[in-house]
């Protein structure tokens, strides 16, 4: 059918046509493996790595003892991924909130503090517990908006900071009734 | 009544195949030679061009970028030397009209950036979308089509090959 339709195009015999389409298929087949080849060795080549694993390159996992000496050593800001009612009610002091359910809000106003948060601090993300995958998403998000350093997940949440005796800024309903 | 003839002449051993359509086949040889080979210099700036476009899935971008400069390369290389003529020219064709197809898309959604076509702006050809690259392409597919169209092809591997086919039988 297509060979029809391109024959009438292109006015040429069913022959000529078929060794036309061989020869520019080869062409084709020829530049993809030159392609591919050349790019193995480019120093400005593609990685064909699936871009999940390059993201969770950057991602490490840490205990809350881990996130402990950190917050100790003042040399981490600390980001609740969880929602804002949820860092309402109990938070790791200090820490900001912003929730990985990315609204188009959340996504502007992240990109505006996109130099804040990739200022010399490294990043301790957090979320409830080690089923929550907001931490996860967030973290890949500001991997993909371009943050080229490492970004610590405290792995078992706020649920073991809390149960480790570490404090908790509470507020709110809840945290009234807690007092 | 000479005129016409001479004319009539003219353009019909052009299509058959004369030094006309040669120095076009070299040209545009040439040229697509020159475009693949800056695009495979800097295949990242390439895939930078191809992503503006917006027609391809982000995922599919740095596979297009990899192949695209090579097959210009290679087309270039085989109209140039006059390897395979009909193949390449086909093939070539079938590039611009897809071109001349994108770059139209992208007018119509009113963008306009760098198209990362022939990288002439290493000679301070300006090539943004708009009409006038759209009437450039279509020049050139016009080109080619003669080129294609052609069943004469002096300078090339192509003659070389027949001549010796012939002299054997």
């Amino acid at each position: 059918m297509l060979k029809k339709i391109l024959e009438k195009i292109f006015k040429v015999e069913q022959e000529e046509l078929s060794s036309i389409i061989k020869d520019a298929a080869s062409i084709i087949i020829l530049s993809i493996i030159v392609g591919f080849g050349v790019n193995l060795f480019h120093p400005k080549g593609f990685s064909f790595i699936s871009t999940s694993v390059q993201k969770s390159k950057n991602i490490i996992y840490i205990s809350s003892e881990e996130a402990k000496i950190k917050k100790e050593g003042m040399i981490a800001l600390f980001i609740d991924s969880r929602q804002a009612d949820e860092f309402g009610i109990s938070r790791i002091p200090g820490a900001i909130n912003i929730p990985a359910v990315m609204s188009s809000i959340s996504a502007k106003k992240m990109q505006e503090n996109f130099e804040n948060l990739s200022g010399p601090k490294e990043l301790v993300i957090y979320c409830d517990g080690a089923s929550c995958g907001s931490s996860q998403t967030l973290a890949e998000t500001l991997i993909g908006m371009g943050y080229s350093k490492h970004i610590y997940i405290i792995k078992n949440g706020i649920n073991e900071w809390e149960s480790m005796g570490m404090p908790v800024e509470r507020s709110g309903a809840e945290g009234i009734k807690n007092k | 009544m000479t005129i016409k003839k001479i004319l009539l002449n003219f353009t019909g051993n052009t299509l058959y195949g004369n030094s006309i359509t040669t120095v076009l086949r070299i040209i545009m040889g040439s040229l697509f030679i020159y475009s693949g080979f800056f695009k495979a210099i800097d295949l990242e700036s390439f895939g930078r061009a191809i992503l503006m476009y917006d027609i391809s899935p982000e995922i599919l971008v740095p596979y297009a970028a990899v192949v695209f400069p090579f097959v210009e390369l290679i087309i270039g290389l085989f109209l140039l030397f006059g390897y395979r003529i009909k193949g390449s020219s086909f093939l070539s064709v079938l590039l611009m009209v897809f071109w001349i197809i994108i770059i139209s898309i992208s007018i119509y959604r009113g963008k306009t950036f760098d198209c990362g076509c022939f990288e002439l702006e290493r000679f301070g050809i300006k090539e943004e979308i708009g009409f006038p690259l759209v009437f450039r392409d279509i020049v050139f597919l016009c080109f080619l089509l003669l080129v294609f169209y052609a069943r004469k092809h002096n300078l090339s591997i192509d003659k070389l090959i027949e001549e010796k086919r012939l002299r054997n039988i």
